[in-house]
């Protein structure tokens, strides 16, 4: 009631969770998809 | 032989010059801050706060745009690989700090800790869509598929950070304001922005013509970004819940370091996950474009 938040630790683990789980997440499918394209080219390259 | 070792040396030459920026930039911005409020010793030359800040953020742009510019797609990650591994390190140093060195705010007490990561988020998600923008303009007048790949590789990282945006300050609004979610200028702005590129990247799915794509999401890209300038202003213009701009002036400085090292942190990432995200546009573009492979001779016997 004094204007000042008490606690909150729960919110501050949230907030990082979600930022390393979106992160990693997105890094995962780009290399990901990074890795098909390449092996796409190489049995491109096979097939010439 | 020559020519290899020329383009070796050439590449040498632009990583110096985007490292030499970035240690500018994290001199002034997490280098010399700590020298000060732990040591005791100003190594900031003398500067004042706000133009350490400015010249810290000038350098580290300038390097990642510079890294980005002078990036081929059609070349090996390994520039994209070192500045992940460098985000990643100095995400992991700047939470550290934010969750447990830093001191709790005044007010806010423990839930300020979300500014370490939402504001480093917002800035470079603004970042990602610019470039996207430049992009699309340079595209326009060159035709040159190579931003057509950038582009739509920054435009994905931009709208993934608006998205973590969104998702952080929902946390830090239900304890602050009371609610996860508020149709407020900034807030919709924010939304709006996001739902404009998701539209683009949907659009870039559904047109099959790589012509058609580039030209139709470069306009489009160009429009959309119409919301960054009104993103970024909203707080000023109409009256809102989200609070304003600070300056280095109006943050004390021990959130100062936290807070930097997490900005350098998503800083790389963006730039490392853009150079990654522009390889995969690149590769995709060369597989439609390429002509059908060769038939074996079986197969043309089977045709006829």
């Amino acid at each position: 009631m004094r204007g000042v938040v008490s606690g909150g630790w729960a919110y501050v683990w949230a907030a990082y969770t979600v930022t390393a789980t979106i992160l990693v997440v997105y890094g995962v499918s780009v290399i990901t998809r990074l890795r098909d394209e390449w092996s796409r080219q190489a049995k491109g390259r096979q097939a010439q | 032989m020559g020519d290899q070792s020329q383009v070796s040396k050439h590449a040498a030459a632009q990583g110096a010059v985007a490292a030499g920026l970035f240690f500018v930039g994290l001199y002034f911005s997490v280098i010399a801050p700590i020298a000060e409020d732990y040591g005791g010793v100003n190594i900031a030359f003398g500067l004042p706060l706000g133009v350490r800040a400015s010249l810290a953020a000038i350098c580290g742009v300038a390097g990642a745009i510079f890294l980005l510019i002078v990036d081929d797609p059609k070349s090996r990650a390994r520039r994209a690989a070192i500045l992940v591994g460098a985000g990643l390190v100095l995400l992991l140093l700047g939470s550290y700090w934010g969750l447990f060195i830093a001191p709790p705010e005044t007010y806010m007490g423990q839930v300020q800790r979300i500014m370490y990561v939402h504001v480093p988020t917002a800035w470079n998600a603004l970042l990602a869509i610019t470039f996207g923008f430049g992009c699309a303009i340079v595209f326009l007048f060159k035709g040159d598929f190579r931003w057509d790949a950038y582009m739509e590789s920054s435009i994905e990282v931009g709208t993934v950070l608006g998205f973590l945006l969104c998702c952080q300050g929902a946390i830090w609004a239900k304890p602050t304001w009371g609610v996860w979610w508020d149709w407020d200028p900034r807030l919709t702005t924010t939304a709006v922005l996001i739902f404009a590129f998701l539209g683009i990247l949907a659009l870039r799915n559904f047109v099959e013509d790589p012509v058609k794509r580039a030209i139709w999401s470069s306009v489009a890209t160009i429009i959309a970004y119409v919301d960054v300038p009104i993103v970024f202003y909203s707080v000023k213009w109409w009256n809102s819940l989200h609070q304003q701009q600070s300056t280095p002036n109006t943050v004390s400085s021990v959130f100062h370091i936290p807070l930097r090292l997490n900005a350098f942190a998503v800083l790389f990432l963006m730039t490392g996950f853009i150079m990654l995200r522009a390889r995969v546009a690149a590769l995709r573009l060369s597989h439609e474009i390429a002509p059908p492979p060769l038939l074996s001779a079986e197969e043309v016997g089977e045709l006829a």
